[in-house]
């Protein structure tokens, strides 16, 4: 159920975080929409405001222009003449008030005249009307609205009279127009796209979310072939991604583009709409110029020709166009020319004084001094037309025959066969070397009607009014009224003659971008015109085209990289899961393997099968293992305090009389709880060292003496095997290391424990030696005995091997030679670098096991632990404590042969220390043995055995009793020894294996002994010496022989100092100077007896069951309730030779208690030494510490730990037992006994 | 045959034991009696009952309080166990050390009075029995 739990979380988890990216990238997608829109706008409308206002701005400046124009257009009708012809005058009023408030300079009578009236008409009654209701007081406002009732006018005209005022108004309202559609239409499609980008981003994020959910159900059901299905719709949704955020980049594009287009077309139109404007207004000028100029036709045929005498003299003319000039700003002069006739030239150049003259055909274009006087008189011709009246400016042409001039006599003859004005092409004026055109009307003798032919209009032609347009200037002058002149480039052609445009007016700039050309009517059907206008300058770059498909652009590769990151994150926890679910596989798979193996073991591994889900949740394997460890050691904690129980009952179960059935139950009952016992130890230890929170101790130790111990474990089991167990170190490792002797020995004993176990015939051999050592043999070895293993591996001889049981070994050095210990060999000084091997003829190990032998509750097959038992835990254990020494672990196993296991660990050396100087009684106690009975010294002894290796391990043991060894290694060689009394000392003793040659061969040569001794044959006066044989079990007949002849002893195997020396004291009758405690409580007693012990203890029955144990050893027992008066009864001086304090106390527990009364210690202790107090008064003891021992119902690790931090010197588990209490009294009170008895 | 007292205080013992009621440190109490104290055991178990008396008691009273001070609990219940343990009384013992662990685990108070009459009912036994030895052993 778990690991469904822990999906379901793990997808919920997944899923909220989907939903949550989900949610953040529509909630940031609508902000940043929001923000676009909000920028795009508020520059829209900002932009249209400005363009609005510009707009405001240029129409009212057009409006005024347009009102100026209209007042100089009536102005210029000032007439009254012509106030018959257009029939309307307009109120003096009406007029006053309308100058009012357009504001213009115009003053007097205003008539509105001419052919545009109508629409001035309309207009003023608008302003007289908008004068109603507004206040003079506010122009700008009426003007606003004077503006926007032209506007209006101009739209809601269906008048198509007056073309170009409405067309110019339509321009300026469409244009209005047409921007407001054009923004909001802007404004509108920007908003429906990134609508449209919203909803599609916001459904790809709900399919993601969707689909994460799929995947979640799909990976919740367990379906564990949908998960590629998956992973492939994730790669597509992946690509959609893409593809997404391209079609976004595309949007962008397609914003930018039409935006951009948007700009260009408004440019184009702005640019026509000028173009136009000007054009027109030129037109308008122009023609307004022309109605002058025919106005002034009409007065010289009224004054000069209606009147006899004329009323105008060159004079009056001159006066009054001076006058005029205003009215016609931009002709640089008019002049009359009359017609004169051939006939009529006689007269009429008597008349008036000058011959009419002839035009020079390059005067048009000089630009000196004109001299008419230096002119040439005219050829005869028909016809002349000589000017008779000119203005000031162009006095120089008078009696200047026009009809001379190519220009001007095509002019004149147009004019007066039309009737109406007629335009030169431009050319150059005379003296301004401005480029003109020149205007000429025909002054006819009376009215001709409309439709009157050319030769009735030739006839009737009076005179030529002659009007020089300044073409520059006046347009200069039309531009310097419009805004935004300076934008703008206008040229103008005259275009009559297609091919060849004459440029009139024009700047030389390069006109940049777009070109409008206008055509331009100026009155004259024959010529035509054009205006072309561009844009002065390039286009600015489109910003907020630019700004807002960037911002598209921006929010759509946002949009995409969080669903990107989305869909990965997403990802990355389904892999996640995957891994999760493939390490649940394997761990199940392992676990169905564990279920397989009923051992001893199965209880604990039941933990496993019940507690697995919570493993699981766990994804590392290593993390798994930890926990498992952790758990293990606290379940075995748990289970160790009862099974200490078990094992007591059991223990006196078999001290009652029971029958050989019931013992053999009580006994395997025994064994398998001493099996469970050693289990729970070993995870705890694993536990222990897994976690990391073993620290090595560094104490000084002898390494024989924990081989010894070692082999005194195995005895027992070595013994019942059959098999031969052996220890030898070598003579080079010297006596005391320094390091953690139980560390060492856990591992001695696990690998030992293991070799044991898998072996039923031959030997284990332990042999520890210096790396150094071995390294120098075993490369001596390497080059002689080649041919030594050709012998040893050639199965014809089958040569018994040079091994302790003869049997056939694993080669050792294969393994040894890969520690790096023997590669990179370093002698340091203070270090020893021991290498441990531990030999054994069993099983074997098989190749594929030997892989994973360290590995924890692996064993080389389930099979193993059927037969054999255990848990595979000891060899990790031993792994990781050897790593932890610094040293390598490693085998050789040959299936059949056996396996030989060894590793190498690195101590100290100890410098200064020897036994001499004990550095505290305590340590050297607990570290070291006993030092090595000295009895012996200086006895010799001979070793007879077959096998040197077996020898070897005989004198070595002999040799820490400073025992002399000679080796015989035949019987014969043996006896000549022994009875050979001529030269050599005879041995004190002989030590011969019970199978130095083969099964009983030992015996046999004591039989021999002994019978040369009965016969006689060996007389010797010397002591006979004792023979010792040596064998792993005797028969008891074979032990009666030996202890009925009385020469010999039988020593069993495995040999170690203990009994070797126990066996020599009893059969030299020597050494025995102390009493080997056999008996425990007797010991107990004997170190008791007498001594003042302090109980503390709260429970009163826990009080009583203390006090009672110690009264039975013969301790003089004190009680208290406690931690308090246990402190005031330490106070020194007082007589207690040691404390029991109890763990857990109310107020003051065993801990802070036994704190205090060390401080108190401490300080009594300083006192004496610097001589404050004197010793007297403290009982003459100079150094107070009274051994305290905690009590405790929980023996656990760190109950110990804290126990010594805090100054205890030990402790008990509660209630007392014998064997605890024994060991923990003996390290401290045993010496103060033996010492008080010595 | 009428058994002697001390055979039948033997056989009552041995019976304490072979149920499983008492264990080792009782046999071990019992060898820690000798002519110098010869009410060792006597006085032992007479004030291991009445401490176990008490202690029940109070827990019950305890356990009535709405709001139950575990640590007090604890506190009894450890010294119950010491009790126990050092005479032997194991289901005693075995029913401490199982409140001590539910008052570690927070359990709810119904576990707790269920395993508590337990604890008692065990408790009961014991004392119905060490009274029985009691009278026997005063008998010889």
């Amino acid at each position: 159920m778990a690991p469904d739990g822990a999906g379901e979380c793990g997808g919920s988890c997944r899923r909220t975080k989907a939903a949550h990216a989900g949610a953040g990238a529509v909630a940031g997608f609508l902000v940043c929409l929001l923000l676009v829109w909000a920028i795009g706008g508020c520059g829209r409308s900002g932009c249209g405001g400005l363009a609005k206002t510009e707009e405001m701005v240029g129409q009212f400046n057009l409006s005024s222009s347009q009102l100026q124009e209209l007042a100089s257009l009536l102005s210029l009708s000032e007439k009254r003449e012509c106030m018959g012809k257009s029939g309307l005058i307009s109120d003096g009023n009406q007029v006053n008030s309308m100058t009012c408030i357009s504001d213009t300079p115009c003053t007097g009578d205003r008539i509105s005249g001419g052919n545009k009236n109508w629409l001035t008409d309309v207009i003023f009654e608008d302003l007289c009307t908008i004068q109603d209701k507004y206040d003079k007081s506010a122009p700008a406002l009426l003007e606003n609205k004077l503006l926007q009732n032209v506007i209006h006018q101009g739209i809601g005209s269906p008048i198509q009279r007056n073309v170009h005022q409405c067309d110019l108004c339509a321009g300026i309202s469409g244009l209005n127009v047409d921007q407001n559609i054009v923004s909001s239409s802007n404004q509108t499609v920007v908003f429906y796209l990134s609508a449209l980008f919203g909803t599609i981003i916001i459904s790809i994020v709900q399919a993601i979310c969707k689909r994460g959910k799929k995947s979640n159900q799909l990976c919740h059901d367990e379906k564990l072939l949908q998960i590629p299905s998956a992973k492939a719709g994730r790669k597509w949704s992946k690509r959609a991604v893409f593809v997404g955020v391209l079609v976004g980049l595309c949007i962008s594009i397609c914003i930018f583009s039409s935006m951009y287009a948007d700009v260009v077309a408004r440019r184009k139109e702005n640019l026509v709409n000028m173009c136009d404007e000007r054009a027109r207004m030129l037109q308008d000028q122009f023609n307004v110029s022309m109605n002058h100029v025919h106005a002034l036709a009409i007065l010289v045929s009224t004054f000069h020709h209606g009147k006899n005498p004329s009323a105008i003299d060159q004079r009056t003319f001159e006066d009054f166009t001076a006058r005029t000039t205003f009215e016609r700003p931009l002709m640089s002069g008019v002049a009359y020319a009359l017609k004169v006739l051939h006939s009529e030239r006689e007269l009429f150049e008597q008349q008036h004084g000058w011959k009419i003259k002839k035009m020079e055909a390059g005067d048009q274009s000089l630009v000196h001094d004109y001299n008419p006087e230096k002119l040439e008189p005219s050829p005869v011709q028909d016809e002349y037309a000589p000017v008779i009246f000119s203005q000031e400016t162009v006095k120089h042409i008078i009696s200047v025959d026009m009809l001379s001039g190519k220009e001007d006599c095509d002019n004149i003859l147009r004019s007066r066969a039309t009737g109406k004005g007629a335009l030169t092409s431009p050319f150059k004026l005379l003296k301004s070397n401005h480029l003109g055109v020149v205007l000429t009307y025909t002054v006819y003798k009376y009215d001709l009607p409309p439709n009157a032919t050319p030769e009735e209009r030739i006839d009737a032609t009076l005179g030529y009014l002659g009007a020089s347009f300044d073409v520059p200037s006046l347009v200069d002058k039309l531009l310097e009224q419009l805004a935004s002149k300076q934008k703008i480039v206008v040229k103008l052609y005259d275009t009559t003659n297609h091919t060849s445009p004459i440029k009139m007016y024009g700047a030389d700039f390069t006109m940049s971008g777009d070109l409008h050309i206008s055509s331009i009517d100026f009155g004259d059907p024959t010529r035509k015109h054009e205006m072309h206008c561009g844009f002065k300058h390039e286009p600015p770059l489109p910003w907020s085209a630019i700004t807002i498909s960037t911002a598209v652009a921006i929010i759509v590769l946002l949009v995409g990289h969080i669903i990107y990151a989305t869909l990965n994150s997403l990802e990355k926890a389904e892999d996640n899961y995957r891994v999760m679910r493939e390490l649940k596989g394997r761990a199940e798979a392992a676990d169905v393997a564990k279920s397989q193996v009923p051992s001893t073991s199965s209880n604990v591994l039941l933990y496993f099968d019940v507690l697995s889900p919570v493993f699981y949740l766990f994804s590392s394997s290593a993390e798994r293992l930890l926990l498992a460890l952790q758990f293990l050691a606290t379940v075995s904690h748990e289970i160790r305090t009862p099974m200490n129980g078990v094992l007591g009952m059991l223990q006196m179960l078999m001290d009652t009389e029971l029958d050989t059935t019931q013992q053999d139950f009580v006994v395997t009952a025994q064994e398998s709880g001493k099996v469970l016992i050693n289990l729970i130890n070993e995870v705890l230890d694993l536990a222990k060292i897994e976690s990391g929170r073993v620290e090595l101790e560094a104490v000084p130790f002898d390494v024989r003496d924990i081989l010894d111990n070692v082999i005194s474990l195995f005895s027992e089991k070595s013994q019942t095997k059959g098999i031969e167990l052996a220890v030898l170190v070598s003579d080079q490792v010297p006596v005391v290391l320094i390091g953690d002797p139980w560390r060492f020995r856990q591992i001695i004993t696990n690998l030992v424990g293991n070799s044991m176990k898998f072996t039923e015939r031959g030997h284990i051999f332990i042999q520890v030696h210096l790396v150094a050592e071995l390294n120098r043999t075993r490369n001596v070895l390497d080059d002689v005995s080649a041919q030594n293993r050709e012998i040893i591996n050639d199965p014809e001889t089958f040569m018994p091997c040079n091994t302790l049981s003869g049997l056939q070994v694993a080669d050792n050095w294969k393994s040894l030679k890969n520690f790096k210990m023997f590669k990179y060999l370093n002698d340091a000084m203070d270090t020893v670098n021991l290498v441990v091997t531990i030999e054994d003829t069993g099983i074997g190990i098989t190749k594929d096991a030997q892989t994973r032998i360290f590995t924890p509750f692996m064993q080389a097959d389930s099979s193993t632990s059927r037969t054999y038992g255990g848990t595979g835990i000891g060899l990790s254990i031993t792994k990781c404590l050897v790593e932890l020494m610094g040293g390598e672990v490693g085998f050789t196993s040959n299936p059949g042969v056996g396996s030989t296991f060894s590793f190498t660990a690195v101590f100290k050396k100890s410098t200064a220390f020897c036994k001499e100087n004990k550095p505290s009684p305590g340590d050297i106690k607990r570290y070291c043995s006993e030092p090595t009975p000295s009895d012996f010294h200086g006895m010799s002894a001979l070793i007879v055995d077959g096998r040197c290796t077996r020898a070897e391990i005989t004198i070595y043991h002999l040799r820490r009793l400073g025992i002399q060894c000679d080796i015989a290694d035949t019987s014969e060689s043996g006896f000549s020894a022994l009875l050979d009394n001529s030269s050599k000392r005879s041995p004190n003793m002989v030590l011969i294996d019970k199978d130095a040659w083969g099964e009983g061969s030992g015996l046999a040569f004591y039989r021999r002994f002994v019978d040369l001794r009965l016969n006689g044959t060996h007389k010797s006066s010397q002591a006979t010496p004792k023979i010792f044989l040596l064998g792993c079990s005797i028969s008891p007949t074979e032990s009666d022989y030996l202890r009925l002849t009385g020469y010999g002893d039988f020593i069993r195997k495995p040999l170690r100092l203990s009994t070797i020396a126990a066996c020599f004291r009893k059969a030299f009758g020597v050494g025995i100077t102390r009493q080997h405690h056999k008996d425990q409580s007797l010991v107990l007693r004997s170190v008791l007896t007498g001594k003042q012990i302090l109980v503390v203890d709260d429970n009163a029955v826990n009080r009583k069951v203390a006090a009672g144990a110690l009264k039975k050893y013969g301790a003089i027992v004190t009680c208290v309730e406690s931690g308090n008066d246990a402190i005031t009864m330490l106070q020194p001086p007082h007589t207690f030779d040691a404390c029991f304090m109890d763990v857990q106390m109310p107020e003051m527990d065993g801990f802070e208690a036994t704190r205090l009364i060390r401080a108190v210690e401490r300080e009594i202790n300083d006192m004496i030494q610097t001589g404050k107090v004197s010793v007297q008064s403290y009982s003459d003891k100079a150094h107070w510490h009274v051994p305290i021992l905690a009590m405790t119902a929980d023996v656990i690790q760190a109950t110990f730990e804290g126990c010594i931090q805090c100054g205890m010197d030990g402790y008990v588990s509660k209630p007392f037992e014998e064997q605890q209490l024994y060991s923990a009294v003996a390290h401290f009170l045993e010496i103060d006994a033996t010492d008080s008895v010595s | 045959m009428a058994a002697s007292p001390v055979n039948q205080l033997n056989a009552h013992i041995s019976n304490m034991l072979a149920t499983g009621l008492l264990d080792e440190h009782f046999t071990a109490l019992r060898r820690l009696q000798d002519a110098e104290s010869p009410d060792f055991v006597d006085g032992l178990v007479t004030n291991f009952l009445n401490d176990g008396d008490r202690i029940f008691g109070k827990l019950a009273q305890l356990l009535e309080r709405p709001f139950v001070d575990l640590d007090v609990v604890s506190n009894h219940l450890m010294k119950l166990k010491g009790s126990s343990a050092s005479v032997g009384a194991r289901h005693v013992r075995l029913a401490c050390i199982q409140l001590l662990q539910l008052t570690s685990q927070q359990k709810n108070r119904d576990e707790w009075i269920s395993t508590l009459a337990r604890g008692r009912a065990a408790f009961d036994e014991v004392r119905r029995e060490f009274q029985t030895m009691v009278q026997l052993e005063r008998q010889i």
